[in-house]
């Protein structure tokens, strides 16, 4: 380890020590609400208990029950938060429509989460990653994510989540000479003295409105998070135990979002819970708002949770559906008389991907683990041409790609610390210059407050091949540090 | 059940190790690419067939051994055609026994007494303004393509017009004059510009301002 890294790892502790003196002297109560499942029935909520009324009441709905981390997610939380509000909204908008004044009664809830990540390469200057690894060394502020939900009344509900970006600020693409061309956004402010600022952009994580018919039946039209596995859905980081999500759900192997039509619902045989998730939609593609040859992709996910052995979840994913990108260019036809557009296919494949994965919370114990699965077959003619500084020139190959991940978590009955190991294993052939890889984790996820979240995590990756580029012929190894809060 | 799901899964495969690539295309293991087999160059989208006298080599179609690229084709160069001389004496082959030597620049051989650019080989084109007529080697670099003069140094054909054709033209020719390269012409730019490119370069004849 480098001195740095000592002195890093040295502070953090210290920090982490301080944070929790600061916690016990600031005794913060919390409200001890359970977490909510995107798909359970919804708390009997009190107005009190409603996560937008202050910054210091947002997380009360995602408190845990123990003092320590728990699995809740951000993705539960927006859930949880969406469900109590809706539930006391929608008592709101039932007395309001007995007042005949509904509209002035309805509520929108804003709430989100923001990270703040530092982190350093234990590797030689002369090791390539040192080069390619992106944000090292530095201080980076890397989600800021704004939550909005809104109870419509009679079982409809909307809920928003959108991310503000740095990017593309900043962002580099690699030209046919090898040069990594960096995006300047800056521009002079005309409303100061055109001093020059920089602008960032808006992604949209999901928007939908959904109706729930019963517990057995709701459906969501709009942009959603695709059903599948843990990672995907619980994608907030002050929840989620790790720093970084395992490469094989950021390699999106299912589609993260999809924009289409989701039905999900639950019941119970007991001891089990047993639910669904059916999707229909563009699938993926080049345009979020466009499927050009109409191709629609579908999806289902099937799960199984038990309260009988601690909270045991068990479930099931699959995808089905194909990409299709294409270039136009207007042309003159029918001897000048006319204007058409002529298209040239860039990429078309069909894609099937299929998921597993297990959580289950024992006590004090946390282990989860997801396998996931990604084929993809190209049409002939079809394939993307890759641009490779070595040689030679060539087209993306049918592939198919897989990984898997456990975790194993460990809340301390004393403190709010979680000490945690993940391993995990990615085979991604799409991606040439990345060799088959296998990493081993281990950190601690400190929790001084139901809202703030403090991590520090060493990885090293492995990997069995040089790849493409030899870029696997050199060690990786990195220590990480993170601050996450919900607000 | 679950499992039942993900058999069903599992059951509709996409995904064939033995045939990733299209056909002409064959599965590189080093690079995990579908590179292009036989005399193929990969195209922005799929392999493209060399043309005649081309062979595939380190992704670009080169000229087979004892051709030169013309602008896009490949001609047929005898070997004793271009070859470097001070005078006569240094051209040993009878058909191309003359040795030209251009003001400023290297001499070679070449052959006389040509009418038209039919009499000549190797992409050289008749020069019937000299006397007695003989092939001219056409400029070195002329129709490259280039992002700037950078990419044109050290050729005959200097200037990179960047705006439209971003190719190598050779430059500092006179307008009306007969310094142009046999079936070029020189096109005066200041002209085509409103003044703003100072420049006069050959250009195929007939294609100035067009």
């Amino acid at each position: 380890m480098t001195q740095f890294g000592r002195s890093l790892t040295v502070g953090s502790v210290a920090t982490l020590l301080l944070l929790h003196a600061t916690a016990l002297f600031a005794a913060e109560p919390t409200a001890p609400v359970p977490p909510q499942a995107p798909d359970a029935s919804p708390p009997v909520a009190t107005p009190e208990a409603l996560p937008a009324a202050s910054p210091t009441a947002a997380p009360a709905p995602d408190a845990p029950a123990a003092p320590g981390p728990t699995t809740a997610t951000a993705d539960t939380d927006a859930e949880g938060k969406f469900a109590a509000a809706s539930e006391t909204s929608s008592d709101s908008f039932t007395a309001g429509e007995e007042s005949n004044d509904s509209d002035s009664q309805r509520k929108l809830d804003l709430y989100g989460f923001a990270d703040f990540t530092y982190q350093r390469l234990l590797i030689p200057k002369s090791n390539v990653w040192t080069r390619t690894y992106p944000s090292v060394n530095s201080f980076a502020v890397g989600n800021f994510n704004l939550y909005l939900s809104s109870n419509l009344g009679d079982s409809w509900r909307a809920l928003a989540e959108v991310r503000f970006l740095y990017l593309p600020n900043g962002s580099t693409n690699n030209d046919d000479g090898g040069n990594a061309i960096r995006t300047d956004t800056t521009v002079l402010d005309y409303a100061g003295f055109e001093q020059p600022i920089r602008w960032g952009g808006i992604r949209i994580e999901r928007i939908y409105v959904e109706h729930e018919f019963n517990g057995l039946l709701k459906l969501q039209v709009g942009q959603f998070l695709t059903p599948y596995g843990i990672w995907n859905v619980d994608h907030g980081s002050p929840t989620i135990i790790g720093i970084k999500k395992p490469f094989v759900v950021a390699d999106q192997l299912f589609p993260e979002q999809q924009t289409g039509l989701q039905l999900y619902g639950s019941g119970f045989l007991d001891p089990l819970e047993v639910g669904y998730h059916l999707t229909l939609s563009n699938g993926r593609g080049p345009v979020e708002y466009q499927d050009f040859n109409d191709d629609k992709a579908f999806g289902a996910r099937l799960y199984a949770k038990t309260d009988a052995i601690g909270s045991l979840t068990v479930g099931a994913s699959f995808y089905r559906g194909g990409y299709y990108d294409r270039s136009a260019k207007y042309v003159i036809v029918n001897d000048g008389k006319g204007v058409d557009q002529k298209y040239t296919t860039v990429s078309k494949y069909q894609e099937m991907s299929i998921g597993a994965d297990v959580k289950w919370e024992y006590k004090s114990w946390l282990a989860q683990g997801e396998f996931i699965m990604n084929e993809a077959n190209y049409n002939q003619g079809a394939r993307p041409r890759i641009q490779v500084i070595r040689p030679p020139q060539g087209f993306i190959a049918d592939y198919r790609r897989w990984g898997a991940y456990g975790l194993l978590g460990y809340r301390l009955p004393f403190i709010p610390l979680m000490p945690y190991a993940i391993v995990q294993h990615v085979y991604a052939p799409d991606t040439p210059n990345i060799p088959p890889a296998t990493a081993y984790e281990v950190g601690v996820n400190y929790r001084p407050t139901a809202a703030v979240v403090v991590k520090l995590e060493y990885t090293d990756w492995r990997f069995s091949g040089p790849g493409a580029v030899g870029f696997g012929n050199y060690p990786l190894r990195i220590l990480a540090s993170q601050v996450a809060w919900a607000f | 059940m679950l499992l039942g799901f993900l058999g069903f899964g599992l059951s509709s495969c996409l995904y064939d190790s033995g045939d990733r690539c299209d056909p002409g295309q064959k599965y590189n293991d080093d690079s995990g690419l579908c590179v292009c087999a036989g005399n193929t160059v990969a195209g922005d989208h799929g392999c493209v067939a060399c043309g005649e006298n081309q062979v595939a080599k380190d992704d670009v179609c080169a000229c087979v051994d004892g051709y030169k690229l013309n602008g896009t084709t490949c001609e047929f160069v005898p070997l004793a055609l271009g070859t470097a001389c001070d005078d006569a004496s240094g051209c040993a082959d009878a058909t191309y026994s003359a040795c030209h030597v251009p003001e400023g620049k290297a001499g070679y051989c070449t052959n006389t007494g040509c009418g038209t650019t039919d009499d000549c080989q190797g992409g050289y084109a008749c020069n019937t303004s000299a006397s007695p007529s003989f092939c001219e080697q056409p400029p070195t670099g002329q129709g490259n393509h280039c992002a700037s003069d950078d990419d044109c140094a050290g050729m005959d054909a200097t200037y990179c017009e960047i705006f439209n054709t971003k190719q190598c033209y050779v430059q500092g020719c006179q307008v009306g004059g007969t310094d142009c390269f046999a079936g070029y012409e020189c096109c005066d730019l200041a002209a085509l510009s409103s003044g703003i490119v100072q420049k006069q370069i050959c250009v195929k004849a007939g294609s100035c301002g067009q």
